[in-house]
């Protein structure tokens, strides 16, 4: 596009942010004049000779990513009027390529669960408002917002993308992702953001691979692992069974080479990321009590004032999953469920990487359910299955990718892929995308 | 294993929240059923194995101690619920 088109643009993103914000309600922060603000500003670099990749491209953040001077919610009371200091790392690196922050989305309370009305991100992508969005994945959020509704979502390496400016519940689990339409635009988008950053020491040293010019590399045919009980996954529904059935038949036309392999660890991982998760939500959210920022609630003294506090300004879901953390990591517990769940993680992480060995990916359905209604009816419960695919990804630190199955009859979870490199991964999801979707 | 109600009022107190009665008796149900169903993770003889509390392998590394801009006093301030001039404002500490 020609850069001179690019306040037109500008308009047309801000129409179609607003169309889709009226039909079901996926801001939490929009602000046209500062669209056209940077559109202009865009114009004016672009005219001086200045090169912005990503020039035309538009994008939604979930309100958990950091922004500065724009309010930062995290979808809780607590942090209703929050505005950061500065830009998340990824945030930064956007901008400073081009692309167009149109505004931050609707999020469940600091990105723990996901639920089809609060997944602010994917609708606006899905409904084509705009390119991409970013979002957290700590359990597999992210993946299976992009599953309800039936776009791409990558969830890169942990560490690929510097985690600065990301306001998370479980650090060693978290990571930002991305959603998309299309396979090319998160290879694209991917390529931009990833890479080390020294303030963030768990950021990934090392070169970053020019994704894009990759897509269409790769081997001839892709040898896949299904876990071959996949279809014990708790709470799994019949559609699912079916369709991902059918899946599993209609693949090998197109060179993915899939065989039943044995697990023997994966299927505790959504259980032991719910412990590991809890513990670090209870540490990780511990400094949420009324001092230096956020909601604060009246008492006689200090310490009646971070009970109040926290008490009033978290709902009553993530009060529950906090103490269900504390819990888990008083002294009677430690051992027996939180260490005992780090050392299954140990196993997890063992088992994902030797299949992956052999295998260049593991493939399952992004969520067990078909039904995005089924999604939030679990959502409450601090048992839900939702995870029981993509928390495994998390645990080992592996990328991991979903992709829509188009022409479905009902709404189809996602297909997910496990692998080694963020590469692989896109390059069979746009072999998929081409030929088959 | 069975959690008690006791417990999960002490494991509040740790995290500094209040639960009504209602919320306190639904988490109970939740995490008993989560401990049921972990049975066999929690059961299994894991001696040997080494935990994993990190995401990624990296090793940690120190920066270089170079002396940087911080934040500004007004910045630190700026979204604090009560301040001074200098300070975070809080409740009296002590009971009375």
């Amino acid at each position: 596009m020609a850069y001179e088109h690019l306040e037109e643009l500008g308009k047309v993103v801000v129409e179609r942010c607003r169309n889709i914000d009226k039909e079901s309600g996926v801001f939490v922060s929009f602000d046209a004049d500062l669209i056209a603000e940077d559109m202009k500003l865009f114009e004016e670099k672009l005219e001086q000779g200045e090169e912005l990749p990503l020039a035309g491209l538009s994008f939604v953040l979930a309100d958990n990513i950091s922004t500065a001077g724009i309010r930062t919610t995290c979808g809780s009371k607590m942090l209703a009027s929050y505005q950061p200091l500065f830009d998340a790392e990824a945030v930064s690196r956007l901008k400073d390529n081009g692309a167009l922050l149109a505004g931050k989305t609707t999020v469940d309370e600091f990105g723990f669960g996901v639920s089809s009305v609060k997944s602010g991100a994917a609708k606006a992508v899905s409904a084509g408002a705009v390119n991409f969005a970013l979002s957290v994945d700590t359990v597999g959020e992210l993946r299976q917002a992009a599953s309800i509704h039936g776009i791409a979502a990558i969830k890169p390496t942990y560490g690929r993308i510097p985690r600065k400016g990301v306001v998370g519940y479980a650090a060693s689990l978290e990571v930002l992702g991305i959603m998309a339409k299309k396979v090319t635009e998160l290879a694209v988008i991917l390529k931009y953001i990833a890479g080390h950053l020294p303030a963030d020491p768990t950021s990934l040293i090392g070169e970053v691979p020019d994704y894009p010019s990759l897509l269409e590399e790769g081997p001839a045919e892709f040898k896949i692992a299904v876990p071959a009980d996949w279809s014990e996954a708790r709470g799994i529904d019949e559609p699912t069974k079916k369709i991902f059935g059918t899946q599993l038949k209609l693949l090998d036309e197109y060179g993915f080479r899939i065989e039943l392999v044995p697990f023997s660890y994966f299927y505790h991982s959504f259980l032991v990321a719910q412990f590991i998760s809890a513990v670090e939500a209870f540490s990780d959210l511990a400094n949420y009590d009324g001092v230096r920022f956020g909601y604060r609630d009246g008492a006689k003294h200090l310490q009646e004032m971070f009970i109040n506090s926290r008490s009033k300004g978290m709902s009553n879901r993530l009060k529950r999953f906090l103490v269900f953390g504390a819990l888990v990591s008083s002294k009677k517990y430690f051992n027996r469920c939180y260490l005992q769940a780090q050392k299954m993680r140990t196993l997890i992480k063992e088992e994902l990487k030797t299949r992956l060995k052999k295998y260049d990916f593991i493939f399952t359905p992004t969520v067990p359910f078909t039904n995005a209604k089924t999604h939030d009816a679990y959502h409450d419960s601090l048992l839900n299955p939702a995870s029981y695919y993509t928390a495994a990804a998390n645990l080992a630190g592996l990328p991991a990718l979903t992709i829509p199955i188009a022409h479905s009859e009902v709404h189809m979870p996602g297909l997910h892929f496990i692998g080694s490199d963020e590469t692989g991964l896109l390059q069979a999801a746009l072999r998929l995308e081409k030929e088959y979707l | 294993m069975t959690i008690s109600k006791e417990e999960l009022r002490r494991a509040s107190v740790d995290a500094r929240l209040k639960l009504t009665v209602e919320e306190e008796e639904r988490l109970l149900t939740d995490v008993n059923k989560i401990i049921q169903q972990a049975k066999s993770l929690i059961n299994l003889d894991l001696q040997e194995v080494k935990p994993t509390f990190y995401g990624s392998e990296q090793k940690n590394f120190l920066r270089e101690d170079i002396e940087g801009i911080s934040l500004k006093n007004d910045e630190a301030l700026a979204n604090a619920p009560e301040s001074d001039q200098f300070y975070f404002r809080v409740p009296k500490i002590v009971e009375e």
